[in-house]
């Protein structure tokens, strides 16, 4: 009986259809034919297994590192096929005998069968994370199994059938197979031939009426031709360019940082079924924030485990994301489960902003901050941003000689210096701070009933996430607990720091931008500043924002904003919007998890590849990016309604405001913005 | 709408040529810290792997054995 070759799989299922009509059983190699590998190498998906087997090692106090435990397993391993080769003509491995084999050497006295249950598992979930089924094989079999012919898959490899199941399974065929065989039970492989007679006499087949399908010319090609089986063989070009690229990208990582993000990135990348036509906002979410998001999360779960953090809070509405992205993706990256816990923190700048005044009262850096948006000029606005009651507070003003409506920002129409003098007095005058948190006692007790009932002050340490920029949500929370004995240390993880206001670090409250900082010159992280709203409208909850704590009978209640109104009507439509770039980067966590786990790097080894990505998306982006991802609204209550005197006052224009006639035609128009910006930073 | 994963095997919206492009300007203008960057060997091979790939491998694959027989003669270290 000859083999043939065939250079597409399109060829050689027509081939495989005509001659499956004459058969009755067709058996399939599994790896490199049923399913696709998204490595190029699939002795790669064995060191995030070193490296947990590493960590579990770790916690039992010995010290190895995982590239001696690799070591170890390809000892055991190599030691098991020869011994095989002794009896039988292939040098098989099975996988549960080594590795119990080199767990004992490892672990010792700590080896249980619990262990290597949990280190089988972890293979597995990585392996089947790094296998692809090839639709229109898997199709064609599918179409064979329910037309009544029998279908086995044949593999030759050091998982027992077991574990193929299991792989199988997770790759969605299991079904239209009639049974799984694997060398690595019967140490009887394909490689020798000793596989087929073996199949034959198992299930009782006729080799007459057998047609196997695999890409290896020797096994799945030659051997079944000589016991009489007809055999395909699918020899592809297609995937040796996808290999040889795969392969390329993960070798210049080990020499030149840049493309460690990239070579992360083409392993990220959809497969065969997986990769659909997507819309351009959801291409974005995958390809551009995903990543960057991902390794965000990744470096916080690192610094966690550093410092020791217990108790993660993603805060609203931002860390809705956040905290989807480390559900997908941290399971992988750290599978011997010494995490934090995770916890969604309901917090808005309006709502904190008038429970952190009840023990300090309103201080002169809360009202730089209040004033900072160009649309808020006097008192009514400040009162509006930390709910004070204006009629309470109207005497205070007018021992100061000042009305709610007195123009107190330089930057609006009527300003006088004496006022903002006024305004200082005030606020260091006692019957007015007293008032104020006499106002501010109720939602500031509400906050801590809140915050009692998530378990917030059980712990030491915790971590807070948002988005960014300034820390203020991060400065008015612990403004409010603070004077609590038991108020934890606060580590602020922000995706971008820009400190427009100095922010007050002490032992129990600091902040870090982790994609960028201010603090840390960084030229191509600081493109952020270009589409700063993006990012916040791209990560943001499909929820209102927070008003306010308050009393109620049961302990507190969390007030949200309506959303019949206009302003929650426009942001309704900015959350349906942006709805498929939030799934994006969802589907790119769990792939990010797969792939950052397998190569074993964190953010800073990928900074290089986001510093260019940032670069190339947010300061050099092609005009047809730039009109698909921009916001078409950003609002925010914090911002009052107030039109500044100048336009000029009203900041800068920014490049991803500009018209779409400037982008596509204006010359030099994105060197010209990026001039700018370099000035600004530099400046800065 | 457009897949995520280009016909040759590169990423949608971020191309090689992107990566080339941006990477030569960062040689006359500071545009922020690449590290190494994509470097002239490396980038130029991948770009002719990524565009012209697929003609490579469907030559190769049909003419492997002519090919590691020419290799061993020829390149053989």
């Amino acid at each position: 009986m000859k083999w043939q070759k065939f250079y597409s799989l399109e060829s050689l299922i027509q081939k495989g259809r005509q001659l499956s009509e004459n058969c009755d059983v067709i058996t399939f190699d599994l790896f490199d034919t049923l399913f696709i590998r998204r490595i190029h190498d699939p002795d790669l998906v064995k060191l995030p297994t070193a490296r947990y087997i590493a960590a579990r090692a770790h916690q039992v106090g010995l010290d190895l590192s995982w590239r001696k435990i690799q070591k170890i397993r390809d000892r055991t391993e190599q030691n098991q096929r020869r011994e095989t080769g002794l009896t039988f003509e292939d040098q098989e491995a099975c996988y549960p005998v080594f590795m119990q084999k080199s767990l004992e050497e490892i672990f010792g006295e700590y080896y249980t069968d619990q262990l290597l249950d949990n280190v089988t598992s972890y293979e597995l979930e990585m392996e089947s994370r790094m296998l692809v089924p090839r639709r229109t094989l898997v199709d064609w079999l599918a179409e064979l199994h329910q037309g009544g012919k029998k279908t086995y898959i044949i593999s030759d490899i050091y998982l027992p059938a077991e574990h193929l199941k299991r792989l199988v399974e997770k790759g969605g065929f299991l079904q239209y197979t009639d049974d799984l065989v694997s060398s690595a039970d019967t140490f009887l492989a394909k490689a020798s031939g000793k596989a087929f007679p073996l199949v034959q006499k198992r299930f009782d087949l006729d080799t007459s009426s057998w047609l196997h399908i695999g890409d290896n010319p020797f096994s799945d090609g030659l051997r079944p031709a000589q016991f009489g089986i007809q055999s395909l063989v699918l020899h592809d070009g297609s995937e040796k360019h996808r290999k040889a690229l795969i392969k390329r990208y993960v070798n210049y990582s080990k020499g030149n940082m840049f493309y460690r993000g990239r070579a992360l990135q083409q392993l990220m990348l959809p497969h065969e079924g997986e990769n659909a036509p997507q819309t351009a906002l959801y291409t974005e979410g995958y390809n551009f924030l995903g990543p960057m998001i991902g390794a965000f999360v990744q470096h916080i779960a690192e610094e966690c485990r550093r410092l020791n953090i217990t108790k993660v809070f993603f805060l609203s509405r931002e860390g809705y994301t956040f905290k989807k992205v480390w559900e997908q993706c941290t399971p992988l990256l750290f599978p011997d489960g010494q995490l934090p816990e995770i916890e969604y923190l309901y917090v808005s700048r309006m709502a904190l902003a008038g429970a952190s005044c009840a023990d300090d009262g309103l201080t002169g850096t809360s009202v730089s901050i209040a004033f900072l948006p160009p649309g808020n000029r006097d008192f009514r606005d400040i009162a509006r941003i930390f709910q004070f009651d204006l009629n309470s507070l109207q005497p205070h003003l007018e021992r100061y000689n000042l009305t709610p409506e007195t123009c107190l920002v330089p930057r609006h129409e009527g300003f006088e210096k004496i006022n903002r003098l006024r305004l200082m007095e005030l606020i260091n005058d006692e019957l007015f701070q007293q008032e104020i948190k006499h106002q501010c006692n109720p939602a500031n007790r509400a906050l801590l009933r809140y915050l009692e009932d998530l378990q917030f002050f059980d712990h030491e340490q915790v971590a807070i996430v948002d988005i960014g920029w300034l820390g203020t949500i991060q400065r008015f929370f612990y403004n409010a607990i603070k004077s609590r004995d038991n108020c934890p240390r606060l580590h602020g993880f922000l995706f971008g720091a820009t400190r427009g206001v100095k922010y007050p670090e002490d032992l129990k409250n600091s902040i870090q931008g982790v994609i960028y900082d201010r603090d840390r010159f960084d030229l191509a992280a600081s493109t952020i500043l270009y589409a700063r709203d993006v990012f916040e409208e791209a990560c943001r909850a499909p929820h209102p924002t927070l008003d306010g704590y308050e009393l109620a009978e049961d302990g507190y209640k969390l007030k949200f904003r309506r959303e019949d109104d206009e302003t929650g009507r426009a942001e309704k439509e900015q959350d349906d919007h942006y709805e498929t770039l939030q799934q994006g980067i969802v589907d790119a966590a769990a792939r990010f998890g797969a792939a950052s786990a397998l190569l074993g790097f964190s953010l800073n080894d990928y900074r290089p590849w986001f510093n260019y990505l940032m670069a190339a998306k947010l300061a050099f982006p092609k005009s047809s990016e730039i009109t698909a991802i921009r916001h078409k609204h950003h609002l925010d209550d914090f911002h009052g309604n107030h039109t500044p005197q100048a336009i000029k006052d009203m900041g800068p224009k920014q490049l991803w405001n500009a018209s779409r006639f400037s982008l596509y035609f204006s010359p030099f128009l994105r060197l010209r913005y990026f001039w700018r910006h370099v000035k600004d930073v530099l400046r800065n | 709408m457009k897949r995520l994963f280009t016909a040759h095997f590169d990423i949608s919206g971020n191309s090689i040529y992107r990566v080339i492009k941006i990477g030569f300007l960062n040689k006359f203008i500071p545009i922020g810290n690449f590290r190494q960057g994509p470097g002239l060997r490396p980038a130029f091979t991948l770009w002719i792997l990524h565009y012209f790939g697929r003609p490579l491998f469907w030559f190769a694959v049909r003419f492997e054995r002519h090919l590691h027989y020419l290799r061993h003669k020829y390149f053989r270290k």
